[in-house]
């Protein structure tokens, strides 16, 4: 009997899931599961869990608890990046999570009832036993915005009048950020204590990450280290070096042109075309015409460059400066590092190997390689003075063999001329000039003697310059040394 | 209906795959299920894939069992791009006996053109002339060769596999990549489905050499001009003859499966074509379509991004959706509806079809691709990236989407100032559309 019950709950849950779904236009969560409490279960797949509670309700009232918890991810906070977002925007609120999931709620049950149409939210609202204040408000919210009325006391009343000044369905970002911090100053004395249904904690360390990178594309340096902080705070391990991750991120907007190799060698037969009256006889190819010269059946090789030529990108070697008169780049925002990482990010996503020397007071290098190590090297900061050890220099690109070189400094390098002699000798070098770093004329003066035919210049004043880098070449491959 | 059989039955014996395709509420083996659509539609397909991921294999195993012809025949009419292929070793040539003898000009056409489903392996290998050229002639069914023409009345499929670029390979070009409807990827492969695999497939079923070599002998001693209606006529009733070869196999393998004959495959591609289609996915690519375009200017450079109001929008990511990609899109989800039986085409079958139908026909930015290359996947970067982009597009829609039935509406009733509202309530392109005079 017992059996027969859960079997029919179970098919009514999937019709109910279903026909949810549809009506939502699919959210990601693709599945679900009858458990003790509703909410979800997290992993590398989302599904949603009913609770045997809600499969107590009416057939309406359940579609609208599964829509109410489906539009979550179909609606909003939609991701964990927004979650992340509007805790921290709550960061002056000890009940953050709290007030974020309650307002996230309220969020995708009004684009329920008012965007899709979904009236089945009201009876969930109406069905459901209130838990604390904040449900009684939310109810008497909801119900307000479709027409019908509630009685509340008079503090409440006055709650909810503030809560109807707000624009809920506004979610551009400055909006979304004054109408949650507006709605924490409502709700924050209502709160009482409940488990959020989402919660940063569930989330897996991957999924963290994830969110983390989406957020240094969009938050500015200072904003991101002190979000990485608050979230070190609350879950076990620390956000490690988020100033990496923001340089990263940030440096995966900037595409740079790299030339790429070009072969001018022989000519090879490479494919098979009509013979024209003004082809040269040497091209013919009796084999291919049936040994006859008819037009239209006559044949002739084309020449190319042989097949499988090299458009490869080469290694590169990032040669930069982190002397105190540079930006440090954990204090404030660093053209030279975020240059740097666009520049050998570029390389890297093209199969090259991208090596790195790091000057100031030494020459502290690491060998072309891929991987996490070369931005470790970009972002090192070394803070001291501005030499850079040109034997070591030399040394190292001999062993490194050819590659493109790219020199990223404000201009104050002490030993310039001995510098200037030295890449006067480099086929070619790509020089990122971070004038926003320059201190004196001195260094504009210092610049100017590593200019040779050779070199090609690009000033850095702020961000919006670093798309203008490109890597070119003034020898083909087959000049190189 | 045979064609959800026949999927059930390819991806039981002939073809194993995971089922990463989710419309709606089901979940299919997208190359499988992409190949039948094509087969049945007569579209054009493009299988992408690593060396021996079963590119060519699944185009030609599906083939035999969608236009019932031996694998063996199949297989002949099967082009290797390589850049010696010339319109002689493909398409036709001349009888040269009659030309050394009678001084004549007799036309002897191939296989090919005669051929139901038409593959050509490695199709990035064919110089950029010949793929335009085959393309060209496989589009309208109209092949030509020294003045004489062969029109014919039934639709072919076409599948050209390519192998993730390697040295040796050129490069489609944008125009000949937006000819074909779709791109499928050869997936990963479960490790039980790998076993299996190891293990080799038998697709004797699909087989018949000395038919093969009847069909060929006769298109080969027939093949002019003159008896071109003839040989069409030749490869139907040979067609419906080895379709009762293939139920009565398959039957004997234990699957009772109805293969559809002429007829009732004209009737299921009518069936498609009028399957109705919902207000919302008018309305969705309604949305993308204005998304997409640069507010910038005409000529879209992805450099312009920067800084731009409309960064984070469709248009930043994907360069452009053709007037045939939309004709695609729409044939592909009209198909899938069907599939599904459903009753008219909603938002699941548009998803589930659109990252496919885009992806090879579209440049994809820098930005967007480096956002998404070091996320874990079991699809290329490229896939990747716009399935992501898309899912961002639909997210965008719902939120916009009843201000874009009001202000659909204020069009109708010539109310601008109102559209205009919207536009600086939303700041979408869509709404910016609508007041274009």
């Amino acid at each position: 009997m017992r059996e027969n019950k859960s079997i029919e709950n179970a098919e009514r849950a999937e019709k109910i899931f279903k026909e949810v779904r549809r009506r939502l236009y699919y959210p990601p969560v693709t599945d679900f599961e009858i458990s003790e409490e509703s909410g979800f279960i997290f992993g590398r797949r989302l599904k949603l869990k009913i609770g045997e509670k809600d499969l107590k309700l009416p057939d309406d009232a359940l579609k609208g608890s599964i829509a109410l918890n489906l539009n979550l991810w179909a609606s909003h906070p939609y991701s964990l990046k927004t979650i992340l977002l509007e805790e921290f925007w709550l960061r002056d609120f000890e009940k953050r999570s709290q007030i974020r999931a309650l307002f996230d709620e309220v969020v995708a049950a009004i684009d329920l009832l008012l965007n899709r149409g979904f009236d089945e939210v009201l009876d969930y609202y109406r069905t459901r036993k209130a838990e604390g204040k904040q449900d009684i408000l939310l109810y008497a919210f909801l119900e307000r915005i479709a027409g019908g009325e509630v009685s509340i006391d008079e503090s409440m009343e006055r709650k909810l009048k503030e809560m109807l000044e707000i624009n809920f369905l506004d979610r551009r970002e400055m909006r979304l950020r004054l109408n949650l911090l507006r709605f924490a100053k409502i709700v924050d004395e209502l709160i009482e204590t409940f488990s959020p249904k989402i919660k940063q904690e569930d989330f897996g360390e991957k999924e963290m990450d994830e969110a983390l990178k989406e957020l240094a594309r969009e938050l500015d340096q200072s904003e991101f280290q002190e979000l990485c902080q608050l979230i070190g705070k609350k879950t076990t391990g620390e956000v490690k070096k988020p100033e990496k991750i923001w340089y990263m991120e940030r440096s995966r907007k900037y595409s740079i042109y790299i030339q790429p190799y070009s072969m001018t060698g022989s000519l090879y037969p490479s494919e098979i075309r009509e013979f024209e009256f003004d082809g040269s006889v040497e091209e013919f190819s009796p084999i291919d015409s049936y040994g006859k010269l008819i037009p239209g059946i006559a044949k002739k090789y084309a020449y190319d460059d042989f097949e499988g030529r090299d458009f490869s990108i080469p290694d590169a070697v990032v040669v930069i400066d982190s002397s105190g008169s540079m930006a440090d780049p954990s204090k404030s925002i660093s053209y030279a590092v975020l240059g740097a990482m666009a520049v050998a990010r570029n390389y890297l996503e093209n199969g090259a190997r991208v090596g790195v020397v790091n000057f100031s007071n030494e020459n502290i290098s690491i060998p072309p390689s891929r991987g996490e190590r070369v931005f470790d090297a970009i972002i090192l900061y070394q803070g001291g003075g501005t030499h850079l050890d040109v034997e070591g220099l030399k040394n190292y690109l001999r062993d490194a063999g050819g590659v493109d070189v790219i020199m990223i400094t404000d201009g104050g390098i002490e030993n310039i001329e001995e510098v200037s002699e030295f890449t006067s000798q480099l086929n070619s070098l790509t020089v990122i000039w971070i004038k926003s770093d320059v201190s004196s004329d001195e260094f504009s003066k210092r610049i100017k003697k590593i200019l040779k035919k050779n070199v090609n210049v690009f000033e850095v004043k702020n961000e919006s310059d670093i798309p203008s880098i490109a890597v070119k070449r003034f020898v083909e491959v087959f000049g190189r040394c | 209906m045979g064609f959800r059989e026949i999927y059930e039955f390819i991806q039981m014996t002939l073809f194993f795959g995971d089922e990463t395709l989710q419309v709606g509420d089901k979940k299919y083996n997208p190359l499988i299920l992409f190949t039948i659509i094509t087969s049945i539609m007569n579209g054009k397909e493009l299988i992408l894939g690593e060396y021996g991921s079963g590119k060519t294999t699944s185009a030609e195993r599906i083939s035999c069992l969608t236009k019932y012809l031996p694998l063996e025949f199949i297989q002949a009419a099967t082009i290797h791009g390589h850049p010696e292929q010339t319109e002689e070793k493909i398409k036709a040539t001349l009888d040269l006996g009659a030309l050394e003898k009678e001084g004549k000009e007799v036309i002897k056409w191939k296989i090919l053109p005669f051929s139901p489903s038409i593959i050509i392996d490695e199709v990035n290998r064919l110089p950029v002339g010949k793929q335009s050229m085959i393309l060209n002639e496989i589009d309208r069914n109209i092949w030509s060769y020294r003045g004489e023409t062969l029109i014919f009345s039934s639709g072919k499929a076409f599948f050209g596999t390519i192998n993730y670029q390697d040295a040796g390979t050129t490069r489609l070009i944008p125009p000949l990549l937006d000819r074909f409807d779709i791109a499928v990827e050869t997936s990963i492969l479960h490790p039980v489905r790998k076993r299996l695999v190891r293990r080799g497939i038998d697709d004797s079923i699909l087989r018949d050499a000395e038919f093969s070599e009847e069909i060929i002998k006769y298109i080969m001693d027939s093949s002019i001009s003159e008896r071109a209606r003839e040989i069409e006529k030749y490869i139907s009733e040979v067609s419906d003859e080895f379709r009762s070869v293939l139920e009565r196999r398959i039957r004997e393998e234990g699957y009772n499966i109805h293969l559809p004959d002429a007829k009732e495959m004209e009737r299921i591609r009518d069936e498609i074509y009028s399957m109705p289609i919902s207000p919302d996915v008018e309305l969705l690519l309604d949305y993308i379509g204005q998304e997409v375009y640069c507010q910038l200017g005409i000529n879209k450079d992805y450099s312009k991004c920067q800084g731009c109001h409309y960064t984070n929008y469709l248009c930043s990511d994907i360069f452009s959706i053709s007037n045939r990609a939309e004709k695609s899109i729409f044939t592909y989800s009209k198909a899938l509806a069907w599939w599904n039986e459903d009753g008219e085409v909603d938002i699941g079958h548009l998803i589930a079809v659109l990252p496919f139908a885009l992806w090879h026909r579209t440049s994809i930015s820098d930005r967007k691709l480096s956002e998404v290359r070091e996320k874990e996947k079991d699809v290329s970067d490229e896939f990747f990236a716009v399935d992501d982009a898309i899912k961002k597009v639909k997210r965008r829609w719902e939120e916009h989407r009843i201000y874009q039935i009001e202000a659909l509406n204020h069009l109708k009733k010539g109310e601008y100032d109102e559209i205009e509202e919207l536009f600086s309530l939303t700041g979408h392109p869509f709404f910016k559309s609508l007041l274009r005079s």
